[in-house]
């Protein structure tokens, strides 16, 4: 079964906010860290660099959500 | 030298496969309607720290701390505002050059200067710099 997520949130992923769904979001982080693992993959050491965006932008996902993640189990 | 192209090499793949797999897992209990995606996605941040100080051999901090004009103190350290009132772009990318790669702006003038927005003094100063400066204020 298909769920629509129509939480419509606004990501930093670049300098200007995006309006984006909440899968949507979570799959530009995935895109991310996908493009790190090809990276490290190619001996290529700019993949921190990727790991260290998609960190942020789960910073700015979970700011969004208005979440500490530090509150979550 | 980077680390992967250490011993340790396949560690660090390791590490990404573990990383690909955890953001599949939250997408997926997303789509399912289950709110412990967020759990998930709290560890993924956990292990990319865990992760990047490994590779690194120091404490990790978020790009947006990092080499600011080299500076390793980051941003705040480098800029200071007491030379400049464009606080929105503290990396300057060349003297005599604005944001957008235009001669002629010149970051540091110095906002003090008594008869700023007077005009009629040419050259450089005065009005023919009005434009830069509302510009960049208005923003």
């Amino acid at each position: 079964m298909n769920i629509v997520h129509d939480n419509v949130m606004k990501v930093f992923f670049q300098k200007h906010p995006v309006d984006l769904d909440e899968l949507t979001a979570i799959k530009m982080i995935h895109k991310k860290i996908e493009s790190a693992e090809k990276k490290c993959k190619e001996g290529d050491s700019s993949y921190l660099d990727d790991l260290a965006k998609s960190y942020e932008m789960t910073e700015d996902y979970f700011s969004e959500l208005d979440v500490n993640p530090a509150s979550l189990l | 030298m980077a680390p992967f192209k250490q011993s340790g090499s396949s560690k660090y793949r390791e590490y990404m496969n573990q990383l690909i797999h955890k953001i599949h897992q939250a997408e997926e209990m997303l789509l399912s309607g289950d709110d412990r995606h967020l759990e998930e996605l709290k560890e993924i941040m956990q292990m990319i720290e865990q992760y990047t100080n490994e590779a690194k051999g120091h404490k990790f901090e978020p790009m947006q701390y990092q080499n600011v004009q080299g500076n390793p103190q980051g941003q705040q350290a480098f800029f200071d505002n007491r030379y400049t009132d464009y606080p929105e772009y503290p990396q300057m990318p060349n003297r005599g050059r604005d944001i957008r790669g235009h001669i002629g702006y010149v970051p540091y003038y110095p906002p003090y200067y008594p008869f700023f927005n007077e005009g009629g003094s040419g050259g450089t100063r005065g009005e023919s710099r009005q434009g830069y400066n509302n510009e960049y204020r208005t923003r």
